[in-house]
């Protein structure tokens, strides 16, 4: 139980976590990774909506060539 | 690493994992008996997968805005991208224009870059940031209690700029900043220019914020002469908020810390020492095999003599 635990912190962190942290209780160990995917999903969401506002800001001129660039 | 070094480590790393992940450090209190080394990977590892997600789409993003003037790429940034994907691209954009970008930016904005930045990923651009640029966003960053951004950013800026950041930092700010930095090392030069009369307004900070574990954690890292005043300033403290350091001290086993307070004052020893005899023998047992473990005991005289029911 514990080790399925570690094992869906190290997915969220997408490689090692420290070895101390399987001194933590399994509750513990998923109520981290759940932090760890909830800022996750925030940031892109975030970063995200920041990206579509941005290029509706962009001079109409300039608006071809950046989205060529950003794709 | 000593248990007290490790667990005031460890509370620095749990204020700052609480800042990354946008929670409460309370909802993190379970992480703080574990290893500070450990907690600093954690941290790390979470900064990767945070500052990494999305990097193709925003090198893209940063490529697109050479196109657009410095003026226009500031007021895009406040109007449209807003300060976490600002703080992304500062880090991807050519330095001296982030920094031509970042002059063009108010003080509140600033401040709102900040808090989302990795500074690892800007340090050119904030060593180039103005002294004057820097203590308006101190300010800023100071009225919002935000110490854990504070701290990440003085180890990347120039000695002007630290300077200024420090005038801008009340007592308070200066107490908790130094807590949270990322290099301890960093503490001289965050108070190296320091009045000798701030020492008395940092330990007034300390008794009325209850901060005497960052007070005390402080102490380690001053030059003597700071630490000379610090120590005056504690001494000359009315006996309730003295009475505070001897809990804190108890509390959280900083023998250490405390001898660097009683080496100028012999009653402090007294009182520490009275305080451990009356402690309940377990829980003293359990301090003193700690401190012997750490090798203190011996180097602790009288308080480990106390400490080991001598």
């Amino acid at each position: 139980m514990s080790e399925d635990a570690f094992d869906a912190l190290r997915a969220q962190l997408g490689g090692p976590a420290p070895e101390g942290l399987k001194q933590l209780k399994p509750e513990d160990l998923r109520d981290l990774s759940d932090a760890i995917r909830t800022a996750r999903r925030r940031q892109a969401k975030a970063l995200a909506d920041a990206g579509e506002r941005a290029l509706a800001h962009i001079p109409r001129l300039l608006r071809g060539p950046v989205k060529r660039i950003v794709g | 690493m000593s248990h007290a070094a490790d667990m005031l480590q460890g509370r620095a790393e749990v204020l700052k994992l609480a800042r990354l992940l946008g929670l409460d450090p309370d909802q993190l209190a379970y992480l703080e008996p574990l290893p500070a080394d450990d907690l600093r990977a954690l941290r790390d590892g979470i900064t990767e997968v945070l500052y990494d997600g999305q990097g193709g789409s925003l090198r893209r993003l940063a490529a697109a805005s050479r196109l657009l003037p410095a003026g226009l790429t500031a007021i895009l940034g406040q109007r449209a991208f807003g300060p976490l994907l600002s703080a992304r691209l500062a880090g991807m954009l050519d330095p001296d224009r982030a920094i031509d970008v970042a002059g063009k930016l108010p003080p509140p904005f600033l401040a709102d870059v900040a808090s989302e930045l990795d500074p690892r990923r800007a340090s050119a651009l904030i060593g180039g940031l103005s002294p004057e640029l820097i203590a308006a966003a101190t300010a800023e960053l100071v009225a919002r209690g935000e110490y854990v951004t504070m701290g990440r950013f003085v180890g990347h800026l120039s000695d002007p700029a630290v300077a200024a950041a420090v005038s801008a930092m009340d007592d308070r700010a200066l107490l908790e900043v130094a807590f949270v930095l990322e290099d301890k090392d960093q503490v001289g030069r965050l108070l190296s220019r320091l009045p000798p009369a701030r020492a008395a307004g940092i330990i007034r900070a300390a008794a009325d914020g209850g901060l005497w574990v960052q007070a005390l954690d402080l102490l380690k890292h001053l030059s003597a002469r700071q630490r000379r005043d610090m120590a005056a300033a504690a001494l000359a403290l009315e006996d309730a908020a003295l009475q505070g350091v001897l809990e804190a001290v108890i509390e959280h086993e900083l023998w250490d810390e405390a001898l660097l307070i009683a080496e100028h004052d012999d009653t402090v020893t007294a009182r520490l020492v009275a305080r451990l005899e009356a402690m309940p023998a377990k829980r003293r047992r359990a301090a003193a095999a700690r401190a012997r473990e750490d090798g203190a005991l011996d180097r602790l005289g009288v308080l480990g003599q106390a400490l080991a029911g001598a």
